[in-house]
Order: structure tokens, then sequence, then C-alpha cells
């Protein structure tokens, strides 16, 4: 396991890599199958709105915390978000043994990318959830971006927000 | 984020026809530690008879429930609702709370032409700690230490499992006391069964349940009976039509291959066998729910084939339609709500009818009656008007007086062989015979004794 991943092409191969081990080609992404065989224990709990989620290893045991308030999509890019500090940055969240040195947090510093470390979880994220040659394929054989609602159907399809479906098509 | 726990002692089992006569609640951190509390009593609303069984339970002397020196319902309704609006946004909590101090918290803000949906909206959530503790036992085995009754059943009731896992409870049946019992067993879920504790939080938004089941993932429900909880693993095949909070899912261990080769009345028939291979999710209810796909076993099953199958299942589109749409002609019934009590979920009130209830309560009593005028809502003119009766019965006009005095005493029916919803004399008359053969309340005779000579004064 790397100490800390802040490149983007590598956070992007290792989702590849988990999905392809753990996802079991499932589209949505089977997020909690991955956790479980990750050996992450997650917890959904309600924290301040400003919150999504938070990762740390304590006592050796993995922990992901997701806010239970937020719009289910947004959990679902917050646990992919924060899988990806688990599996790219393990080093940092081993610090956390001292608990507030080593929660790392999604919050607004984050969304706007400014921080190497939390560009590539998100990059993780992204493809975590949306693998690019799934993406292709459905684009290919099933629905066509001229369509008026076909970024809606394939937000539904990946359980993530049409924003994010947009995002990820920027990106293909 | 807080949690409000909270709990409620009441006239009876009706959240229509009965009322709160104590509601207690204790706010905490995240971590459980008490930030504020609120404990209240009220009086009993002068046109409903309490069960002499509820008043046992929770003994409370029939003398205490038309003690003047305490609030009205409607005056502590109104403490409830400012409190408990200050508290959000919250997590409120209970045991059994969602079926039942959940109702009366409702219809008794209906009733009092406050907001019903208080503890679902301001970003708040919904937790039923009994669910919780119900799965744990289940997929957490040794998170609880359960008893069993004299049955030899296990009993999720919460005074015998809070002292069996080390709650020493100052009152059984009091609500402040059942809130700390509740409180001291959430300590010990969250702890104990993490993952079951996770994801009852994680189902406690209506957004969060929906979005799941429309994922079209397999889940465990769980339903208990008789101290046994049953589970079985479902995936959404549709939902209510009227209704889309209410989802429909199939067991997907059943073999469906035969359904459309049914008659109507056969195809009814398999629907309503046991156990039922179609089941309701209520979204908004905070359902206990195990997503499969953090479970590492379940029963011994082959989980992939169980995640296949529930994909064969939804793919048929014809076949999910027939599912649906029979259940759905299976198992609803036509609810004529006749009395004005129970029509809370017969449609929500608009935001003119908000605008006057806010004036209602703003205005002196004199003029309250005005205020009503402007109620186009028949439902909350008719309840404001009890009110009123209740509460300054001097300011009622002259041809509501009679109306009013007629309602009080809650006469039956004319229509022969027609039970009223509502406890009458002779209802009560007979849960106090019940009551006093009731091994449980041997200890309460002069009690029933004070209660019948309350009954005997009530016009019968």
């Amino acid at each position: 396991m790397p100490k800390v991943i802040t490149a983007t092409g590598k956070a992007l191969t290792y989702a590849r890599n988990i999905h392809q081990e753990f996802g079991a080609g499932r589209t949505p992404t089977p997020l909690a199958k991955i956790t479980r065989k990750l050996n992450i224990l997650v917890d959904y709990t309600p924290l301040d709105r400003e919150l999504s989620g938070m990762a740390m290893i304590k006592d050796g045991q993995k922990l992901i915390w997701v806010n239970s308030l937020h719009h289910p999509n947004r959990q679902r890019f917050t646990l992919a978000h924060e899988i990806g500090h688990h599996v790219l940055h393990e080093d940092i969240l081993q610090q956390g043994v001292h608990v507030d040195k080593g929660v790392l947090r999604r919050d607004t510093v984050s969304s706007a990318g400014t921080e190497q470390i939390e560009i590539a979880a998100n990059a993780f994220a992204s493809e975590l959830l949306v693998p690019q040659t799934t993406l292709k394929d459905l684009i290919d054989k099933e629905f066509d971006l001229d369509d008026n609602g076909s970024i809606e159907k394939l937000a539904k399809k990946f359980r993530i927000s049409t924003a994010a479906v947009q995002f990820r098509l920027m990106r293909l | 984020m807080s949690y409000v726990f909270f709990d409620t002692e009441t006239t009876g089992l009706s959240p229509q026809f009965d009322q709160i006569i104590q509601f207690a609640a204790i706010k905490t951190d995240e971590n459980f530690q008490e930030v504020d509390r609120i404990n209240v009593r009220c009086r009993v609303q002068p046109h409903i008879i309490p069960s002499p069984i509820a008043l046992a339970v929770s003994q409370t002397p029939i003398s205490l429930c038309f003690d003047k020196s305490l609030p009205t319902h409607y005056e502590m309704m109104l403490v409830l609702k400012e409190r408990l609006e200050g508290w959000s946004p919250a997590v409120f909590s209970g045991w059994n709370s969602i079926s039942f101090d959940e109702e009366f918290l409702r219809y008794g803000f209906y009733q009092s032409l406050l907001p019903s949906y208080l503890t679902s909206f301001f970003s708040n959530a919904r937790l039923d700690i009994l669910k919780i503790a119900q799965a744990a036992h289940v997929f957490e085995p040794g998170s609880l230490i359960v008893p069993t009754n004299h049955n030899g059943n296990n009993t999720f009731s919460l005074d015998p499992l809070s002292r069996a896992n080390g709650h020493t409870p100052t009152q059984a049946h009091d609500a402040l006391s059942d809130v700390q019992a509740t409180i001291f067993l959430a300590k010990l879920l969250k702890t104990n069964a993490p993952l079951v504790w996770s994801q009852a939080v994680r189902f406690s938004k209506k957004a969060s349940v929906v979005d799941f089941m429309n994922s079209g993932e397999v889940c465990i429900t769980s339903e208990s009976y008789k101290g046994r909880t049953y589970q079985y693993p479902v995936v959404k095949i549709g939902e209510d039509p009227g209704y889309a909070a209410f989802v429909y899912v199939a067991d997907v261990t059943r073999d469906y291959s035969q359904f459309l080769s049914l008659s109507l009345n056969d195809r009814v028939a398999w629907l309503k066998s046991s156990p039922q291979p179609i089941r309701k999710i209520k979204a908004n209810a905070s359902p206990m729910l195990m997503p499969l796909d953090d479970l590492d076993e379940f029963q011994g099953m082959d989980l992939d084939a169980m995640y296949n199958a529930s994909q064969g299942l939804m793919s048929k589109t014809n076949l999910c339609t027939a599912l649906s749409e029979t259940y759905f002609t299976a198992t609803t019934r036509e609810f004529d709500n006749v009395f004005v009590e129970q029509q809370l979920y017969d449609r929500f009130a608009d935001h003119k009818t908000e605008q006057i209830w806010h004036d209602f309560h703003a205005a002196p009593w004199e003029n309250r009656w005005k205020v009503l005028r402007n109620m186009l809502d028949a439902r909350y003119k008719k309840l404001g008007i009890r009110l009123i009766n209740e509460n300054n019965p001097a300011n009622l006009p002259e041809n509501m007086v009679s109306i009013m005095q007629k309602f009080v005493q809650r006469k039956p029916p004319k229509t022969e062989g027609v039970l009223p919803p509502w406890r009458t004399v002779a209802t009560a008359t007979q849960e106090l015979v019940e009551a006093r053969v009731n091994p449980n309340f041997t200890n309460q005779s002069s009690a029933f004794d004070l209660y019948e000579e309350y009954l005997k004064k009530l016009p019968s």
C-alpha cells in the first residue's frame, strides 16, 4: 500500500482496480460491499450540516463517517471519497491515533479542489461511482446524450446527481 | 447534531380519541449526554374518558387527570411545539415511538391547530430504538441481553429489557423514567450493535429509504411478532399508487413463475398467504432495513444468487406491475374517516390555513371565534371551536354552547349495533371490570374505587 498518493492518474487506477476486484461488475457500484471487503466500518450518523464525512483509523480499525442528514446522492459520493482516503492516504489516516490530527474532513476546501489529497480522493470517488468504461459503454449502446432526459437517466442508473454526471462526462 | 428522546403517557391506545397526559423528553448531544429536558403533565380534555387500564399502567390517579393546577391539553401542546421546534434539527427517538408516541404527538398537534409533522420537518430525523433493539438481537447477537416473559418468549418491553441490561429505572411507565431507560439502551446499542445502529440512522429519513429502494439492491426487512423477529430478503417491485412513500417489496426467495397464470382471486389468495411474498415498507417511518451488501452471510443463503434473483425479478416489468396491482387490491381498504379527530392524514393544511392557526393562537380568546370564521378547512374550524370550549367557553358564540355541551357528553351514534370509536361510560365500565381482575394491578383497588366514583358522576 502506498504512503500518500496525490496523482490523479494513480487514484483512477486504484479506483478501477477496486471496482474490478470487489464491484462484481454491478451498476450502481456496490459501495457497501466494497467497504466490507476492504475491512472499513461505515457509520451513518447525523453530523453538522457543513460536514459531509470523515475518515480515520483507530486502534487499527478503518472507519468512515457519513452525514446521514445529507441527500443520498451526496452520501454516496462522500462514502466513495472517504474510501479513497483509506486507499490512497493510509499514512495520513494512521496519524489519526491522535483523533483531531488524524481526521480528514471533506468540506468546502476539498470541493474547491485546493488540496492535492482531496483532489485525488475526488478523482477516485468519481471513477469508483462511474467507471469510465461502463459510462462509455452505456453512451455507445443505450444513451443518446442529445436526448432530453438522458443525463437524468444516467444519474439514476449510477445513483449520483445530474451535476456529477455532467462533470463526469466533461472528463471523459 | 442532537438527539431528542421522548415518551408519553396517555389516556388510552387511540391517538385520535385519547390524548397525551404526560410528555417527557431529554435532549442530548451526539454522545447521549443530557443537554436539556422537559417533563410536563396536562389535564384530560372534557370529552375524553380516560382508560382505567392506561391510568393503572402509568399509576396516574383519576384526580390528577382533572387537576386544575395543570395546564390544559392545548396549553401543553403549545409549550411542546415551542420547545421541540427550538430543539430542531434533531433526531427524534423513542421506544416504539414511531407507531405510538409519534402518532399521539401528531394528533395532539393536529387537534390543537399546530404543525403535526414537526418531528419530520425542520431537517429532523426519526429513530425507533425498539426496532433497533429487535434487529440488533438478530444481526448482532449478543449485543443485548434479551429477557423472556412468563410464556418463555423473548420480551422487548422497555422495563424488563433495560433492567436485564443493567439499568435501574426510577419508575417504570413514568414518561421521564422511560426516556432515561431508552437513552440507556440507545447507548448500549450504538456501542454493541454498530452496524444495525448505523443502518437505522441511515434510513431515518424518507429520502434515503426511497433512494435505496429505487436502486434495486436487496435488503433484509425485519418484522417482530410475539418476541420473535422474522427477516425477509426483499427488493422493490412497485409502490402505492396514491403515496410513493409506501414501497411494495417482494421476497426474493419466493417463486413467482406461476403468478401471471393465476386468476385474480387466486393471485389475491396467494399474496395473502403466510408468509406473505409481498410486503409494504413505509419509507417515512424509519424502517429497519439491512442491505444485503452489508452482510457477510444471511441464513446460509447464497448472497450472489439472491442478488441475481432480485435483478431477474425487477427486469420482469409485467410481473412486477401485476404483483403491485394485486397487492394494492388485496390490502387497500376504504377507510371512511367520519369523525374530525381521525382526519389528520386526509390532506395537508395549506398555507392560508396555517396562517389562520397562527392568528388563532395570537388572538385574545374573545376574538378567536372571529378568526375561525375565516377558516375554510372545516376540520380546523371544528377543532378550533372545541379549543375555545375547553379553554375559554365564555367566548363561544351562543349557538355553539349547546352543541358543545352535547359534544362533551360524547354519546354513542344512534345507529344500532355501531360502536363509537371513542371510550364511552359503558366501555370504560367494562374496562374497569377487566382491570380489577388483572393480576398486574392487584395493588390498585383503591385507585379503581376512585375511578368508579368518577364514572358514576358522568352522564350515561
